[in-house]
Order: C-alpha cells, then sequence, then structure tokens
C-alpha cells in the first residue's frame, strides 16, 4: 500500500517519492528517479533547532515539521510523520507546483502512518 | 511688474496702523492694488463686496481673527488665497491655518521681502494645487516641473544649499554655494535628503531678465549631469572596482533601498509577519519587520547558520526554503548575496497556509520586482 502510494505521486509528476525509517534511515518503501543526494541534510534540517525561536510555548507535542528547499534543478519536499517513525521525501522539478508537492507529501505521510 | 489687465488684488487685514501702510505701500509698488482694513469684521465685508487675489490676515485681531477670517474666506471667497501673520504663532494656530488653507503663516516682526515672496507664491497659487509632500526625490520634482512646462524657482537647503530655475520646463539656472550653471546642479543633484520650496520665477524679475547659466534641453542637462556624477564616484571608487550597471539615471537617484521596499511591501502583503535580511558577505543581519508583532520571534544567528549551511549541503542551488516545526514557520530565501528570512509564529493549518501563500508571493515578488543591491 505504501510503494502504492509513492507510485502514485510519481504518476502525479515527481521524480522520487522514498520513505524511510526515521530512526534506521534505512529505506522502507519508495521510487528512486535520482534528486536524493541532499537527503541527509535534509533530515538534519527536520530534526535540528529552528533558526527562529518563540517567545510562545509550542502547542503541538510532537511538533509537526515539513520542509521544502527549491534549488536550480530540484523542489525536495520532506517530513517527519506524526508518530515520528517515518521520513518521506519527494523530490520533484524545481517548476513542480509547491501546492501539488505538500499535497502528495502529505498523502504519502499518511499512508505511511495507517501502514505502520 | 504686471500687465494693466491682470493686476492682483492684496487685502491686508491688521490692527497694526504701521504695519499696514508698510505693507500696502511696498506691495503697491510691486504692482499690487492693495486695500487694507482695521478689523476682521471690515476685512470680510471687503471679501464679499469685491474679488481679492490675496488676504493676508492677522492671528491677533480682536473682532474676528485670522482663522476665523480664514474660516469665512473659505465659504465666501473660496478664490481668495490667505497668508496669515503673527507675533510668535503657536504650533495649533500654524496646523489651524493650513487646515484652512493658509499658504503661509509668517512671525512678526515679518520682513517685507518675506511677505512679498509669500504674497507672490499665494498669488501664483490661484490655479493648482499646494500643500507639503514628502518622498520625493529632487528628479522626481524637476520631472515633474520639466513635463508640465512649468516657470520656476526651487530653494533646495539639505547638506547643500540652493536654488534652480526652470523656464517653460527647462532648466536655466542653478546656483548652490558660489557654482552657478551645471556644477551647480550636479552639487544640488548629489543631496539626497532635505526641503524644497518653490517659488513663481516672474517674482526675481522679468523672465527675459533671467540669468541664463545653463542651456540645452532638460534630458540633455540632466543626463549630462548624471554623467558628471558617475565619473565623481568612479573616481572615489576603489581601483579594480567597477560601479554596477543600471537601466536609468532616474531609478538611480530616485531609487528606495532594499531593506525599504521589502518593508514597505511586508506592512502590506504580510501584516505581523517577521523578516529579517542577511548580507553574507558582511553577515550582517538587518530586522525589517516584525519588531513589534506578537508572537514575539527572535533570531539566533548560530542557528541560522547552520541552517544555512544544512541548506546548502542538500542542494547548493537553493533558492528557496520552507521549514515548519510546530507553530513556528520559516522561510529563506537566496538571491545573489542576500538571504531574506522571513517568519510567522501560529499554530494551525489556516496559520500555516497563510505563510505558504505569502512566501509564495514574497517569493515571486522580490524576484522580479526588487533590483539586486548594490
Amino acid at each position: 500500500m505504501l510503494s502504492s502510494a509513492c507510485a502514485s505521486a510519481i504518476a502525479d509528476g515527481v521524480i522520487s517519492c522514498v520513505v524511510f525509517d526515521a530512526n534506521s534511515g534505512v529505506t522502507r518503501a519508495g521510487i528512486d528517479h535520482g534528486g536524493l543526494d541532499g537527503a541527509r541534510p535534509l533530515f538534519d534540517i527536520l530534526n535540528g533547532l529552528s533558526p527562529v525561536q518563540s517567545a510562545e510555548p509550542d502547542a503541538h507535542d510532537p511538533p509537526g515539521r515539513e520542509v521544502l528547499i527549491v534549488g536550480a534543478q530540484h523542489a525536495a519536499f520532506a517530513c517527519v510523520t506524526s508518530s515520528q517513525k517515518w521520513l518521506v521525501l519527494i523530490v520533484a522539478s524545481s517548476s513542480f507546483s509547491v501546492a501539488l508537492g505538500w499535497s502528495l507529501l502529505r498523502r504519502v505521510a499518511a499512508v505511511a502512518e495507517a501502514a505502520a | 511688474m504686471f500687465s494693466a489687465a491682470h493686476q492682483p488684488t492684496l487685502l491686508v487685514a491688521d490692527a497694526d496702523g504701521d504695519l499696514r501702510n508698510s505693507v500696502a505701500g511696498f506691495m503697491s509698488a510691486r504692482g499690487y492694488i492693495v486695500q487694507h482694513t482695521a478689523s476682521g469684521a471690515e476685512a470680510a465685508d471687503v471679501l464679499v463686496s469685491r474679488p481679492i487675489d490675496v488676504l493676508v490676515a492677522d492671528l491677533a485681531m480682536r473682532d474676528k481673527g485670522a482663522l476665523e477670517l480664514l474660516a469665512f474666506a473659505r465659504e465666501s471667497a473660496p478664490k481668495t488665497r490667505s497668508i496669515v501673520i503673527g507675533s510668535e504663532p503657536s504650533g495649533r494656530e500654524r496646523e489651524g491655518a493650513a487646515r484652512l488653507g493658509a499658504v503661509r503663516v509668517l512671525a512678526k516682526p515679518i520682513s517685507l521681502l518675506d511677505l512679498a515672496d509669500a504674497v507672490a507664491v499665494a498669488s501664483d497659487c490661484g490655479d493648482g494645487f499646494h500643500g507639503w509632500l514628502h518622498r520625493l526625490s529632487l528628479v522626481d520634482v524637476l520631472q515633474m516641473f520639466h513635463l508640465s512646462g512649468q516657470s520656476l524657482t526651487l530653494s533646495l537647503r539639505g547638506s547643500s544649499e540652493g536654488m534652480i530655475a526652470i523656464r517653460a520646463g527647462q532648466i536655466v539656472h542653478a546656483e548652490c554655494e558660489g557654482a552657478v550653471g551645471e556644477p551647480a546642479l550636479v552639487r544640488l543633484l548629489r543631496v539626497r535628503r532635505g526641503t524644497l520650496d518653490s517659488a513663481p520665477l516672474d517674482q526675481s524679475g522679468p523672465l527675459d531678465q533671467l540669468v541664463t547659466t545653463i542651456t540645452g534641453s532638460f534630458e540633455h542637462v540632466m543626463l549630462n549631469s548624471i554623467r558628471l556624477l558617475d565619473e565623481e564616484k568612479r573616481r572615489s571608487s576603489p581601483p579594480g572596482t567597477h560601479l554596477p550597471r543600471r537601466d536609468s539615471w532616474l531609478t538611480e537617484l530616485a531609487e528606495p533601498s532594499e531593506c525599504q521596499l521589502l518593508a514597505r511591501w511586508l506592512d502590506t502583503h504580510a501584516v505581523a509577519a517577521h523578516a529579517w535580511l542577511l548580507d553574507s558577505p558582511s553577515g550582517s543581519v538587518t530586522r525589517i519587520v516584525g519588531a513589534q508583532a506578537t508572537p514575539a520571534l527572535s533570531l539566533d544567528a548560530t542557528d541560522v547558520a547552520k541552517c544555512l549551511s544544512l541548506v546548502e549541503r542538500a542542494d547548493p542551488s537553493f533558492r528557496r526554503m520552507e521549514l515548519t516545526i510546530g507553530n513556528l514557520n520559516v522561510a529563506f530565501l537566496r538571491r545573489a548575496d542576500r538571504t531574506l528570512i522571513f517568519a510567522r509564529g501560529g499554530d494551525g493549518e489556516e496559520a500555516l497556509r497563510r505563510f505558504r501563500f505569502e512566501i509564495t508571493q514574497l517569493a515571486r515578488w522580490w524576484v522580479s520586482e526588487v533590483p539586486v543591491a548594490k
């Protein structure tokens, strides 16, 4: 089911869609057609500190974490699922719709959570 | 000075007989038809009985003070322009006079020459608007008067002081601290901020008697002046550095800074958001907006540097990064050596949607509309 969700994302136009185990970093499912070279630093960003601090306490527990990086060639969308078990990474071309990228990322993350 | 067919009329309302007589004599000699009254009530009668071009009214008349008279004139003689005089007029009186359309407020003891200048300006305000504007560059103003073919003088006070005369939309004379002609114009164009006053050109003499120190078309004169400014800048630049090309001299002189443009856009389109501009070569961070916004957000320079380094490792060509951690949404937009950091606090999907919409709009606007800072 998770593989099918990743394949569906590919069918919707992304280049790669992969789900990793958040603890071990091992690939759980997905399709890699390139653009995953920056996966490690992306996950470090997701798990690192925010460059901006708020005076108000965070209402989320655990906090939702999502990141998007748009470069010259690729746009990479990544998130930690709410159970903190999975990391989802989608790579699309840099001209890919940002709204659609977020939507596909959340769809795959929801399927990963359900599969867990 | 004025043709008989159009002799401007002046009404002086002041309880001080000596002042009335001296103003009447001085202004009559300058071609005005002058009437004077000792009270506000008499002045009001004159205003309704015949057309008056300029009213000079004293604030301290017992029966009807200048402000009351101005209010009356506004209703009963709307074409009359006003000048208010008074002993040490207060801020409230000045503001009141301005609201009632006074062209100038002069403090006693008045100089007859200053009064004559003010009357000339008031007389010249028969058509068009007069008032107080800000955020105009000298080039904006010159361009405006050039396009409308005006004849007037502009007095400029800033880091340098001087005047520019415009005849039928062409710059014909400039003087600045001992210099005249184009060198004076260049000095005045170098002044970036200050105040400007306009006055009719014909108050200093007939048009054909005005000294002409600048010849050539407006465009030619301006372009030549800007070229001289460019050369001056090049001479003062360190060896080996080159001035960046620009599209036009007009944008160069009138252009607000990148921070100002960003602040204006953010104030309009992303109310209560936070933004900082990071200049990579110098490492300086400038807060653009959000100092008073809630929730209060602060930037940690070390974490920003760590995060930027990770983003660059993930994609060295990155131009945009969005990060959501709990109720914090942060974005980096990169262009040339600048990184714009945009942040908004707020819980829930609605806050997230708003943040993503704003950052998309901001990225598009910043890249397409804001010139790259030099």
